[in-house]
């Protein structure tokens, strides 16, 4: 027997398994996008029915004075009858003007409008939560909660269009869309709004087919009082992922969770890297937590909830264990490729290739279910994996182009070694495109940043910069850091 | 089939009425079938684009 010769089988098995994981979210993505016209049929209008449960808002509020009136306000001009709305603004100890703004808003509307105080303030989102929640939970007035953040703008009718799926008690809890709605948006918000309609009115349908949805939005989440109560009366304090977690002790109770893509909530996102940055690693980091803390539900199919099935959890780890997919793919193509193996380019292509597709098909229905958006970001749409990995989809899809036919329009011809870098390059994209995200960041805070920045971004994928996050998000919790909560800045940009 | 018409503004709209908000449910649970056609829509640009490679072999 030929020890090396089977050695390089077996190394070749190994790569081509390691090229094999960067498939599985490409796969995966495309598995829960062809779900979405099943939400059709399976939807839960059907058990929908007009109904106006009492409902208290819970805002809570931390130096918001430059948007806490306008969203009091706004709330209080819901399509949603007086007598069963009442709003609870939890001041978080706040030092600007917040106090005074919402004391002046009780007084203009009185029974309908109260200022909680907390003395003690900065402990997180959720701690200020629980300070409203244990108020109303006091008496027996709210049928329902509705947890939202000081910044969101509600469209009026869609608190009413959220209410209507408690009509069937099985429901525990309904989620809207939110909506990217900055005024003055920039690349990076448009990016955004973008993501948010694949990650909403996209993949949230995909989920309410399936029947599990893997979070409630942090800004429009509605609970009837029975589910709250039901989860312990309060939100989870010891993660950052105190909406997920909360989504998942609903369902884990045997309530439902409904997204309702027809209620829309706008919402201010952040208009720098750094900032996205911040938010992001907190959630990305709240996501490791919740899959240690929720290990027994993986997989394991159960008659209570969905949360289980084979299909939510390929879906789950898809996300959460991208980045690494992403690397293991590329060292298998690497690997491949200095081992000279003729596989190579054949799995390069159908790797690419079905990226391409995936792509083409996930934008082409996202773009399709919010015109609005897919409108003003027409250049976010084109450009969301990045200019370079556009570019090398082409390279998969049409080879000859880019290696021969281009070339020779402007006289020059690929040399040997010329095409084995141009291949390497290729090949090693994916964790040059998160350091291109890692780079971007840095140089946003340099003079040329304004400039080079966004530049970076359209070059490298905003794809890239999420994926960079989440590897961020693990070296975080390898390393054990803080874990603190980043108060993500909010100016008031949010116009309807 | 007969296009139904646009849902009027209710009178109301804090109590806009059963009959207003069962319409307004079954025109959300209509609008949802609008996904069929645009994923289809998507899949013939991908099927267009490999048809493309395909036919000129680049």
């Amino acid at each position: 027997m030929n020890w090396f010769l089977l050695g390089t089988r077996v190394l070749e098995i190994v790569l081509l398994a390691f090229v094999a994981t960067g498939a599985i979210p490409v796969v995966v993505g495309a598995y829960s996008f062809l779900l979405i016209p099943l939400h059709a049929i399976r939807n839960h209008y059907s058990r929908a029915a007009p109904y106006f449960p009492r409902v208290a808002i819970v805002v809570p509020a931390w130096n918001e004075g430059a948007v806490i009136a306008t969203s009091i306000d706004r709330l209080m001009a819901l399509d949603y009858p007086l007598d069963r709305l009442r709003i609870y603004v939890v001041d978080d100890a706040s030092t600007d003007d917040t106090p005074r703004v919402v004391t002046a808003k009780a007084k203009q509307y009185p029974g309908s409008v109260f200022h909680l105080r907390r003395n003690k303030g900065g402990e997180g989102k959720a701690h200020t939560l629980n300070h409203g929640i244990r108020v109303v939970l006091e008496d027996d007035w709210m049928q329902a909660l509705l947890i939202m953040d000081a910044d969101v703008i509600y469209l009026p009718n869609s608190l009413r269009r959220m209410t209507r799926h408690f009509a069937d008690p099985r429901v525990g809890a309904v989620s809207a869309y939110v909506r990217e709605g900055s005024a003055d948006k920039n690349y990076l918000t448009r990016y955004i709004g973008l993501e948010y309609v694949l990650s909403q009115p996209a993949s949230r349908r995909a989920h309410n087919v399936l029947g599990a949805q893997a979070c409630l939005a942090g800004g429009a989440q509605l609970h009837t009082r029975e589910n709250l109560l039901a989860i312990g009366g309060r939100i989870d304090t010891s993660s950052l992922a105190e909406d997920t977690i909360t989504t998942f002790e609903t369902q884990l109770r045997g309530h439902r969770v409904v997204f309702e893509p027809h209620a829309v909530v706008l919402a201010e996102e952040p208009g720098s890297i750094d900032a996205l940055w911040k938010q992001r690693l907190r959630w990305a980091r709240g996501n490791v937590t919740v899959t240690a803390r929720y290990r027994k539900v993986w997989f394991r199919p159960s008659r209570t909830h969905r949360l289980g099935s084979i299909s939510f959890g390929l879906i789950w780890f898809s996300l959460y264990l991208l980045p690494i997919a992403m690397i293991l793919s590329s060292i298998g193509l690497i690997g491949l490729l200095l081992m000279h193996s003729n596989l190579a380019t054949v799995v390069f292509r159908a790797l690419w290739i079905l990226a391409a597709c995936t792509y083409i098909f996930m934008l082409g229905l996202g773009a399709q279910l919010d015109w609005g958006i897919s409108r003003h970001a027409w250049r976010e749409v084109l450009t969301f994996p990045g200019v370079i990995s556009m570019f090398i989809m082409l390279t998969a899809f049409f080879p000859g182009l880019v290696e021969r036919q281009i070339p020779a329009m402007f006289d020059v011809k690929f040399t040997q070694e010329g095409l084995f870098a141009f291949t390497e390059f290729i090949y090693t994209w994916i964790p040059l495109s998160m350091l291109g995200a890692v780079l971007a960041r840095r140089v946003e805070k340099t003079r040329i940043g304004r400039f080079l920045a966004p530049a970076m971004i359209y070059l490298v994928g905003y794809g890239s910069l999420l994926c960079a996050i989440t590897l961020d998000s693990y070296l975080k919790e390898l390393q054990r850091a803080e874990a603190k909560w980043d108060k993500t800045e909010k100016t008031g940009r949010v116009v309807i | 089939m007969t296009r139904r018409a646009e849902l009027p503004e209710p009178k109301d709209r804090r109590n806009p009425g059963e009959a207003f908000l069962a319409r307004e449910i079954d025109d959300n649970r209509r609008a949802e079938f609008w996904l069929i056609p645009k994923t289809f829509l998507s899949l013939a640009i991908v099927a267009a684009l490999i048809v493309l490679r395909e036919v000129f072999k680049l």
